[in-house]
């Protein structure tokens, strides 16, 4: 339940040591908590990975995708690079348009390992979803 | 098909090319937008990522161009170079204009290995390229002239024309 209309939003969502030697899946669930008459929007994604032994922020490690659930649905379709995101400056990329989460529906993100190589350590990966939750009018 | 109108859409290819390949050496992936005919994608901006195929580090070899085909047509006309967006902070170029890709229509993403330095340098390390496509799909809309709201019944009179 909103507290004023709109409202800002930010989620974040941590996968603890993902053990970068194996090609491996986790995902999480967000629960926004809005009202039936409430509806939250994603406008962009922040993408960072952290060593998981001495939180060093700058691992060298760049080869992960993501992809978001919606409800039943994945939007966008596919699962992306999350590398980009991590390698630029400002870790987040803006949506071409909002992803709608409506009542009832969670919002889940999937972190997956696609690299092929031995890393040398686990990693936690951070997800931070940035969007707004509002009261529908119609 | 799309789940919302529009539906932000993020199109990643994976490109990878072994270490010592020759300079020119290039490789393709399709990208399968499955959308419907009443629906069109617009892409707004392409990002890259460089990876180490060995560590999965970021990899020091860049000098990569890459070529966009919508369907049979080259879009932009011209290949570009994917290293001077990989430099930048956001590693991200937006394009002035979306490209539109409309219904059966896939995308080929042809990514170049330039040969760095005098351009006839083996690659080394091994790196795999991953061009992801900003972008959205949404339902079409066509204009029609004042008065016509039949369309397509109506496509011998109306004019449709689509806009960016």
């Amino acid at each position: 339940m909103v507290n004023q209309d709109p409202q800002p939003e930010v989620f974040d969502t941590v996968f603890t040591a993902i053990n970068v030697n194996n090609t491996n899946i986790l995902q999480n669930t967000v629960y926004t908590l809005q009202g039936h008459n409430e509806q939250f929007r994603l406008y962009a994604i922040g993408f960072d990975v952290v060593d998981n032994g001495d939180n060093d922020s700058t691992p060298n490690f760049v080869d992960f995708d993501i992809t978001i659930s919606a409800g039943p649905n994945n939007i966008p379709t596919s699962s992306f690079d999350g590398g980009f995101i991590m390698s630029s400056r400002e870790r987040i990329v803006a949506l071409s348009c909002p992803v709608l989460l409506n009542f009832k529906q969670p919002l889940q993100v999937k972190v997956e390992n696609v690299s092929t190589s031995a890393g040398a350590t686990n990693y936690d990966v951070i997800v931070r979803l940035i969007g707004e939750t509002c009261i529908l009018k119609r | 098909m799309a789940n919302q109108n529009p539906q932000p859409e993020i199109y990643t290819t994976r490109h990878s090319f072994a270490s010592g390949v020759a300079a020119g050496t290039q490789n393709i992936k399709t990208i399968y937008t499955n959308q419907s005919s009443s629906e069109e994608v617009r892409i707004y901006s392409l990002s890259v990522n460089c990876v180490n195929s060995g560590t999965g580090a970021a990899s020091t070899a860049t000098d990569f161009s890459v070529r966009i085909k919508i369907g049979n047509s080259y879009v932009p006309f011209q290949e570009f170079d994917l290293g001077v967006v990989q430099a930048r902070d956001d590693r991200a170029l937006t394009f002035p204009t979306p490209i539109l890709v409309l219904f059966q229509q896939p995308i080929s993403v042809e990514v170049n290995w330039k040969g760095g330095t005098g351009q006839a340098t083996t690659l080394d390390p091994a790196t795999d390229v991953k061009v992801s496509l900003n972008a959205e799909l949404s339902l079409a809309e066509v204009c029609l002239p004042n008065g016509q709201m039949g369309f397509p019944k109506e496509i011998d009179q109306a004019i449709p024309r689509r806009s960016v």
